[in-house]
């Protein structure tokens, strides 16, 4: 009887142990040993998905987080293809300096095609255009680098704390919050509903007075003049470039704006707010804040609109 | 140095001395890197493609430096060469020593055509082969424009060729200025870089391309050498010496300016080289173009290979722009040359 | 029919008549001087015949050619110019200055022949300027400067030469040096000259034919000799004027009232 128990046990010990095998032939690709991030919210993702070991090279922009990350630093406007085929160290177990994995947000000279060409797998993860475009660039950084569970994580969590502030906005049908959302000062730059923070005010039912009434296309960072905005009248500023909400307040053009005079200027984090990566949803959060409190305000939605 | 009009034996130096260099300047251009590949492994890989021994590199070092620095050096010899030749060309057609190849609207014309293909005005052009077809394109354009806007060179004061091209500048770089205004910051980016000037994306495909346009008019311009001698009298006097100055202007412009536009559809805007080169080799071999505008092909060639070498090393693994090594490397040279010169005149 | 042919030429800039209807013809071998006062249009005219100006009606004939039908080569051979304010650059030896005469004949492109080189260092030996050669165009003294122009004028092998104030910026010795070499080479080879000189004492004594030109029209047109004893010329210079005999030389003095 022992005998055909002992057969019994390894007979299921082999078929439990089968589709461990499985999993371990299923997973060959091993992760990419050495990752390459030229973009700054790329860097933000990728240690916050856990490959923060395997990034060997980031763009002087990244700063984020502040501990951890590689000394050598690329120049995203300007690298040196060449360089970059150099920057993997070389052990017993990556053979080679040239990395496997380089993330770019801005195609400087004609890096992708070029490395490409040589083998190295390169993703151009620039600017999304939505909420859901942001999501899919960290999973695919998490299939790329083998995390997809902490980036499939990350992304449930920042999926349920951005709803929940989207969800905490009350509807306001009849209530136009205008928004001027400065990103330069003097001459006053804005951003339009095309770009990635646009979008977000847009779903958050912003009104963006840069938005104006042409439709021209790549119309991105529009100049807008002082009289503009003083006319526009907007309700809420949003402060992404240097300027301070104490500034604005001694700006003589900008002394009669509704923001102004009800305090409603909000200064944003410059480098939160132009990243779409682990921190979005401290974005979110300040945004649909802001607008909460412009919504609360009862002083401006007494007269009739 | 003497102060007199050089003799012979000077001017053999000089050339002497600026081929050395121009060797030096290509072998750099091989064998200088962020990656160290082994000078005499590359000259080994070199040797190897003619049939003497065989290359000990891997199959990336091979890469590196047959597909990224090779083309990019020979780019970089072209641009050099056709920039110095183009300003010293235009230097002696206006008789003004502060003649640039991109003073008749060449830079605004491609920045202009540049910038409408990065920002994608109409859709479907922002493919990168649109880029450099544009800026040519643009380029030509200005040129066509400043030519007969100023008189087609038919009325005898060459300043209203030049008036016209600055105004021609004037108007294509505020137009391009708009459109950077209406795009996106990215695009507003990619303008700027281009406007620079930089050898980086050079690869085969692109020296193919310029080669044709560029070997044709460098020969243009240095057989324009005896011609623009003649003219150095004044447009009147040379007229009664035999010189076809209607003809010799349309030609050497046309030559110049075409070649230089090819040059900046592949490289964007590299300065100072158009401009400084030829005066450093006037400083060296006197006033006669038929001896400056050779000089000047070996010269600006080996200067701007030397020069990207610098540009692509000395930060890596980023890169400086070129603009800034050529005027940091050319203005003391400069400088130096003119003061060695004016002492022996003393 | 003359050498030089001027038939009815007028020029024209803008609506400003220039010169207008001027007809003379000049003998091979002579020496035409144009006089007149400021502004009568004699350099205008001896552009014109060296075909430097657009002519907007007539013609000018050089040995039975039309110059307006040749192309700058071709009339580069037939008529050359020293200008009032020649255009020196410098940094170019006075050898390679005087051989731009060359260029009519060995064109743009192609180097000088050694017939062209034998012909440059001739005229260089005949000016006496061989000892110069080398020199930078700029170290020259005024009246050096000026024998060089006319040696280019005179590498050039025309049969016209065509000089305007070609006494300018000089001292009297230097001035007298240049005419007598004119005059020489007149007498010599045949030389045949139209030039503009405002000394009058100058002009008669070494033209064989003196033009009076006076706001753009041939006021006078005679052997030297006669017009400047004319009264025409007095009452166009607008002061008296009297012809003086000096060892065999006329002097030309004006007399004041």
């Amino acid at each position: 009887m022992f005998k055909s128990l002992r057969l019994i046990l390894a007979f299921a010990v082999g078929v439990l142990a089968l589709p461990l095998v499985g999993v371990a032939l299923a997973g060959a690709a091993p992760p990419p040993g050495c990752v390459v991030s030229l973009s700054p919210t790329a860097t933000e993702t990728l240690f916050a998905i856990g490959a923060g070991h395997q990034v060997q090279a980031v763009d002087s922009d990244s700063d984020y987080p502040t501990k951890g990350l590689p000394k050598k630093r690329i120049n995203a406007l300007d690298p040196s293809v060449e360089g970059v085929l150099g920057i993997c160290k070389q052990t017993a177990s990556y053979p080679t300096t040239k990395p496997d994995l380089v993330v770019i947000s801005y195609d400087a000279n004609d890096i992708q095609q070029k490395l490409t060409s040589l083998g190295v797998k390169v993703v151009d993860q620039d600017a999304p255009s939505t909420l859901a475009g942001a999501y899919g660039q960290i999973e695919q950084l998490g299939a790329l680098t083998g995390h997809v569970k902490s980036a499939d994580a990350l992304v449930v969590s920042l999926k349920k704390t951005i709803n929940a502030d989207i969800a905490s906005v009350p509807a306001h049908p009849n209530k136009k919050v205008t928004v001027y959302y400065e990103v330069g000062t003097n001459p006053y730059y804005s951003l339009t509903s095309d770009t990635f923070v646009g979008s977000l005010m847009k779903s958050l039912g912003l009104v963006n007075i840069a938005d104006g009434d042409s439709t021209s296309a790549d119309a991105g960072y529009p100049q807008l003049s002082a009289e503009y905005i003083a006319s526009a009248n907007p309700k809420l500023i949003l402060l992404a470039g240097d300027a301070s909400v104490a500034s604005v307040a001694k700006r003589t053009a900008f002394n009669k704006i509704s923001a102004v005079l009800d305090h409603h200027v909000i200064e944003l984090n410059a480098d939160i707010a132009s990243r779409w990566g682990p921190r979005l949803g401290i974005l979110m959060n300040q945004l649909t804040k802001a607008v909460r409190s412009v919504l609360a305000d009862q002083k401006l939605w007494s007269k009739s609109e | 140095m003497s102060a007199g009009p050089p003799t012979e034996q000077r001017v053999a130096i000089v050339t002497g001395v600026t081929v050395v260099g121009l060797v030096v300047a290509m072998l750099c251009g091989l064998v200088v890197g962020p990656t160290s590949i082994g000078t005499w492994r590359v000259l080994g890989d070199v040797l190897s493609h003619v049939g003497i021994g065989h290359s000990t590199l891997t199959g990336l070092q091979s890469t590196i430096v047959w597909q990224l620095r090779a083309p990019r050096m020979v780019l970089g010899l072209l641009a050099g060469a056709m920039l110095a030749v183009a300003g010293g060309t235009y230097q002696g057609v206006f008789r003004n020593p502060l003649a640039d190849p991109y003073l008749l609207g060449v830079a605004a014309g491609a920045g202009l055509g540049a910038t409408i293909a990065i920002v994608d005005v109409g859709s479907g052009l922002s493919t990168p082969a649109w880029t450099p077809l544009l800026a040519f394109g643009g380029a030509m354009v200005a040129v066509a424009c400043t030519w007969l806007i100023g008189g087609k060179g038919l009325r005898s004061n060459a300043a209203t060729l030049i008036l016209a091209g600055v105004a021609v500048s004037a108007l294509l770089t505020s137009m391009q200025t708009f459109l950077q205004q209406q795009s996106s910051a990215n695009s507003i980016t990619h303008v700027y870089l281009w406007l620079l000037g930089s050898l980086a994306s050079a690869d085969w495909s692109s020296v193919l391309l310029v080669i044709p346009y560029v070997g044709i008019c460098i020969l243009i311009c240095v057989l324009s050498g005896r011609a623009l001698d003649a003219m150095s009298v004044g447009e009147d006097e040379s007229r009664s010496l035999g010189v076809r100055v209607r003809q010799v202007r349309l030609i050497v412009i046309a030559a110049s300016s075409l070649g230089t536009a090819a040059i900046v559809s592949a490289v964007g805007l590299i300065g100072f080289v158009g401009i400084i080169v030829p005066h450093i080799v006037r400083l060296l071999v006197g006033t006669s173009y038929r001896r400056i505008l050779p000089i000047s092909v070996l010269f600006g060639a080996a200067f701007l290979v030397f020069c990207d070498t610098i540009a692509r090393t000395v930060m890596a693994p980023s890169e400086l722009p070129l603009g800034v090594v050529t005027a940091v490397i050319g203005a003391p040279v400069f400088v130096v040359i003119l003061s060695l010169r004016r002492a022996s005149v003393r | 029919m003359s050498w030089v042919d001027v038939e009815h030429v007028s020029v024209k800039v803008g609506a400003a008549t220039l010169i207008s209807d001027i007809t003379l013809g000049v003998e091979p071998g002579t020496w035409c001087t144009i006089i007149g006062p400021n502004g009568a249009g004699k350099t205008t005219l001896v552009e014109a015949v060296a075909g430097l100006r657009r002519i907007a009606s007539g013609t000018v004939q050089i040995a039975g050619q039309s110059i307006s039908a040749l192309n700058e080569r071709e009339r580069a051979r037939l008529v050359s110019l020293v200008p009032q304010h020649p255009q020196v650059p410098a940094g170019m030896t006075v050898h390679d200055y005087v051989a731009l005469g060359r260029v009519a004949y060995h064109g743009v492109l192609r180097a000088p022949s050694a017939g062209d080189k034998r012909v440059v260092n001739e005229v260089l030996e005949r000016l006496s300027l061989a000892s110069f050669a080398q020199r930078d165009v700029a170290t020259l003294s005024g009246g050096e400067r000026q024998r060089m122009v006319l040696a280019r004028a005179l590498a050039q092998s025309t049969m016209v030469i065509v000089l305007d104030e070609p006494t300018t910026g000089l001292d009297l010795r230097h001035q007298m040096d240049l005419l007598e070499l004119l005059k020489k080479e007149v007498a010599e080879c045949g030389l045949t000259i139209i030039a503009t000189l405002h000394d009058l004492t100058l002009a008669g004594q070494f033209a064989d034919r003196l033009v009076l030109l006076d706001q753009g029209v041939v006021v006078i047109d005679g052997a030297a000799r006669d017009v400047i004893r004319s009264h025409e010329l007095s009452d166009h210079y607008g002061m008296n004027l009297r012809v003086i005999d000096v060892d065999g030389s006329d002097v030309i003095v004006p007399v004041r009232n």
